[in-house]
């Protein structure tokens, strides 16, 4: 027995973090199978538009996610005004709110039939038909990406908020006694020093809004997602599924490995102390600080939230129905067992790390980690070719030993499923559980270890007890995000299977919303967990 | 009787790599039974890394390990931590944070519960920490944590224990007794210890043997009095006690020639070569003052250090730091004459 030499630990996180690659690696092998037909179709006809569409996506969503997020941060981290305390969490409730729902709603609000046209009209006594006056049209790539940024700036800012705060005061009064402005000071200190996380957010938001399916489809908005979904759901063709999503997967990383070559040898690493006197806002700025936090709140959360309300009052008989119990109860099942396992497995690669300081112990935690910059579309595709493959040869296996193949009898169940969303989430546990066991002093284990306690009993009865929050926060956030997941569970659910999102996707794209709104109501306040959670550690210690 | 001492730990050429670098080289010690054995070094010198290897906290890449008779640790084989039996008190105390101290020292004992208890109560009261039981670790002051650290070490029965710094959280005015009564528990107990510090003061009031160690190496090994005396190394001169740093040259093998100070007597043979040249090292306390107008040297500064004068001279442009007792006044700008008390010279090579 070799405590000092841990090769179970190792080679059990090892075989596990193989599992969970084993989708990127079975669409990067189909994607370099021959051309199919449809693939070389697409090609020909619509991929240049869904491309140009996507880069354009992208693109929109990003700058209206930093027009957003980086200004929120940078009031809120450095100045003071009114309600700074409260919008300082208040900012972040659109998380909770799922893309395609304030798509609808907002579709709804600012059709001819809607109620901003009609009051417009009523106001100017106008009786005109439909096309004879101008009035903006949502339903396009900018109203899409729209949608997107108004839910997935927080990301943005909250992580830009932290870098700003972190940053403490020290380097920017240095600057300011050099002789620079606030402004000038802002672009050359503060900015380039929080450049590193923003792009994190920024990966991250792009990672998003490439992987929706919803938002855009509702739109008709065709990009290479769209291309994704009707490759295989409309085709059948994985081969050309395979190959659009790796293109989608390579863009990613390409921007990835984009940022780190420029970044090249700065470091960026800088912790302070020292508090920064925060600018006192002047009344009308303050007024307009205020203005702006309460618009991003108002048109991300409040006014969505207040309309899912009236629906779900209007339509209450229609609403609440038994089949909403049993999706309810499926998905929360569904979502329990992804979060239990994945935070078994973050255990696993995390205490690894910390049995073993080899560089191989390290990879398994890493790969995991990159899981999260994967758009779920790409992933279930992955999943998909995965379990295909693997069912095939086990068919074929089977048939050559003259026995009864057994079919589909991955693809399609709910472990497809599960396997998904454990593949998707592991980042977020892994970075739960890692901070967790960061809280606990190694001495402890090597305590625990020369009183004759093996690792499995050290685990079990130092850390395990120490970490019960984490452990709980790890399987709340995965639990949640399952519960929130689309795009993955579009694909990937078996036939006549629901959960709570892909439920209410349904109704939306069958334009009934509002027969929904209960369904929408609990997928909010299911987002609304983390977020709560995210404003109690997130809290300046004042 | 056995006409050798016992040894109850023994280390040879142990060298310890973290990736490429060398953190440990070659080391050897021994522990005799019951002795309290210190490593000091300056941090980064490799003091913990032997501590850790010995605990079977971390693999070897060259050299042995043995308890007795027994090898733990070569290459191939390594007796892992929890199987060795061997004690170890940290820095910050590690005591299990979600447990009583009850429970901590009974972490370890593999008696039924109620025994273990009992067990546990006779070392809460070795430690002079009868009737804290139910109390949690962070209820108790740094001192007290590190004496139940101690008993949960020695619950175990360890024919050795390991100490990482143990005093240097805990308050000045305390450290003193919690040395004194630590050191009389292991003695009573018959435990061989290997104490890890940079502070000497911590080093001489604790151990029966210091073992210098400088850049993963022990460079020399004995009592403090002859490490003080003798050291053999420079760096090792510098951390037994402060002094001053004179280019000299040898006469013969009890007399030195330095240009500010004149000619030195050793009271012991220092084995250099005649006629060559060195550096000598002569502590604060090893030179006297007296006022003297026609002295060579000038008082530009004195502080008092609590128990007496530190005052810098100039000689020849040269600066020289001398102890001066209370009771003698000099004050800055007198003019002074210096003499070298007699002691064994400490030289080393080159200028």
């Amino acid at each position: 027995m070799q405590t000092t030499n841990p090769r179970a630990w190792l080679s059990l996180s090892w075989i596990v973090s193989l599992f969970l690659v084993v989708p990127i690696i079975a669409l990067l092998l189909q994607s370099f199978g021959s051309d199919t037909d449809l693939f070389v179709h697409l090609w020909n006809t619509v991929l240049t538009d869904y491309v140009i569409n996507t880069v354009q996506l992208v693109f929109l969503v990003l700058l209206f996610s930093t027009i957003f997020a980086l200004p929120s941060a940078w009031l809120i981290a450095m100045c003071d005004f009114k309600w700074r305390q409260q919008f300082q969490w208040l900012l972040m409730l659109p998380l909770a709110m799922p893309a395609y729902v304030i798509a609808y709603i907002y579709t709804d609000l600012l059709d001819f039939s809607g109620p901003v046209q009609r009051s417009l009209r009523s106001v100017f006594q106008a009786n005109t038909a439909m096309g004879e006056y101008w009035f903006f049209e949502i339903r396009n790539v900018y109203g899409a990406a729209l949608m997107l940024a108004l839910v997935l700036y927080p990301y943005l800012y909250l992580i830009a908020r932290t870098s700003f705060l972190e940053q403490g005061a020290s380097l920017f009064q240095v600057s300011r006694t050099l002789g620079l402005s606030p402004w000038q000071s802002f672009k050359k200190v503060s900015l380039p020093l929080c450049r590193p996380a923003i792009v994190v957010g920024l990966i991250f938001i792009g990672a998003e809004a490439l992987g929706d399916f919803a938002t855009v489809h509702y739109f008709a908005v065709n990009t290479l997602t769209t291309a994704v979904y009707d490759s295989w759901l409309g085709h059948g063709s994985l081969s050309a599924a395979a190959k659009i999503s790796m293109f989608m997967l390579l863009s990613v990383v390409g921007l990835l490995a984009i940022e780190r070559w420029q970044r090249g040898r700065q470091r960026f690493y800088q912790k302070s102390t020292a508090k920064m006197t925060k600018f006192k806002l002047n009344k009308r700025q303050s007024l307009a600080a205020v203005a702006w936090c309460l618009m991003l709140i108002m048109a991300g959360f409040i006014v969505p939230v207040m309309i899912l309300v009236d629906y779900a009052i209007n339509y209450f008989a229609v609403g609440w129905q038994d089949v909403l119990w049993q999706v309810l109860l499926q998905s929360v099942w569904l979502a329990l067992v992804a979060a239990v396992i994945t935070t078994i497995i973050a255990v696993l690669f995390v205490y690894t790390t910390r049995l073993s300081a080899r560089p191989s112990a390290h990879v398994p935690l890493k790969i995991s980690m990159m899981s999260y910059i994967i758009p779920s579309t790409v992933l279930a595709i992955g999943v998909l070719i995965s379990m295909t493959l693997f069912e095939t040869s086990v068919n074929e296996w089977l048939v050559s030993l003259g026995y009864q193949p057994p079919g589909l009898f991955l693809s399609g169940t709910i472990f497809a499923l599960i396997f998904a969303f454990v593949v998707r989430f592991q980042a977020v546990a892994n970075g739960v559980i890692e901070s967790s066991f960061l809280n606990i002093s190694p001495s402890l284990d090597m305590a625990s270890k020369t009183l004759g306690k093996s690792n499995v009993q050290t685990l079990f009865s130092i850390h395990m007890p120490l970490m019960k929050k984490g452990l709980f926060t790890a399987v709340l956030l995965v639990f949640i995000e399952c519960m929130k997941e689309l795009p993955a569970a579009l694909l990937l659910r078996p036939f006549n299977f629901d959960t709570l999102a892909t439920y209410v996707y349904q109704f939306v794209s069958d334009e009934h919303l509002e027969h929904a709104a209960v369904a929408a109501i609990l997928i909010v306040l299911a987002g609304l967990i983390p977020v709560i959670r995210l404003t109690q550690t997130g809290k300046s210690p004042q | 009787m056995n006409e050798f001492p016992e040894i109850a730990l023994s280390v040879d050429e142990l060298s310890v790599f973290y990736g490429d670098n060398k953190v440990l080289e070659q080391l050897s010690l021994k522990v005799l039974a019951n002795e309290i054995l210190c490593l000091l070094g300056q941090s980064g010198s490799g003091k913990t890394t032997v501590l850790k290897a010995v605990a079977g906290l971390l693999p070897l890449q060259y050299g042995t390990i043995s308890i007795g008779e027994e090898i733990i640790s070569s290459v191939d084989t390594v007796l892992a931590a929890d199987k060795r039996g061997i004690g170890i008190i940290f820095q910050d105390y590690a005591l299990f944070p979600h447990m009583t101290v009850l429970e901590n020292i009974c972490y370890g004992i593999k008696e039924p519960k109620q025994q273990a208890e009992l067990s546990a109560k006779s070392l809460l009261e070795l430690v002079k920490m009868a009737g804290y039981d139910g109390s949690y670790p962070h209820e108790l002051s740094g001192g007290q944590q590190q004496r139940i650290a101690i008993a949960r070490a020695l619950a175990i029965e360890p024919k050795i224990l390991l100490l990482d710094e143990p005093f240097s959280n805990v308050d000045h005015n305390l450290r003193q007794q919690l040395m004194a009564d630590i050191r009389q528990i292991l003695k009573a107990r018959n435990v061989a210890a290997i104490f890890v510090t940079h502070n000497k003061a911590e080093a001489f009031a604790f151990a029966d043997k210091l073992a210098f160690m400088e850049g993963g190496k022990i460079v020399q090994t004995g009592t403090a009095e002859f490490l003080y005396l003798h050291p053999c190394s420079a760096a090792l001169a510098e951390s037994m006690g402060q002094g001053n740093w004179l280019d000299v040259q040898v006469l013969d093998q009890r007399r030195i020639m330095s240009n500010i100070l004149g000619e030195i007597l050793s009271t012991k043979q220092h084995g250099f070569e005649k006629g060559q040249k060195c550096r000598q090292f002569i502590r604060f306390n090893q030179l006297a003052i007296s006022g003297d107008d026609t002295g060579s040297a000038k008082v530009i500064d004195s502080v008092f250090n609590g128990e007496n004068y530190l005052c810098t001279l100039t000689i020849n442009k040269t600066i020289l730091v001398v102890n001066l007792a209370l009771a003698q006044k000099i004050s800055v700008g007198d003019t002074v004459s210096v003499t070298v008390l007699p002691h064994a010279a400490i030289l080393f090579d080159g200028q």
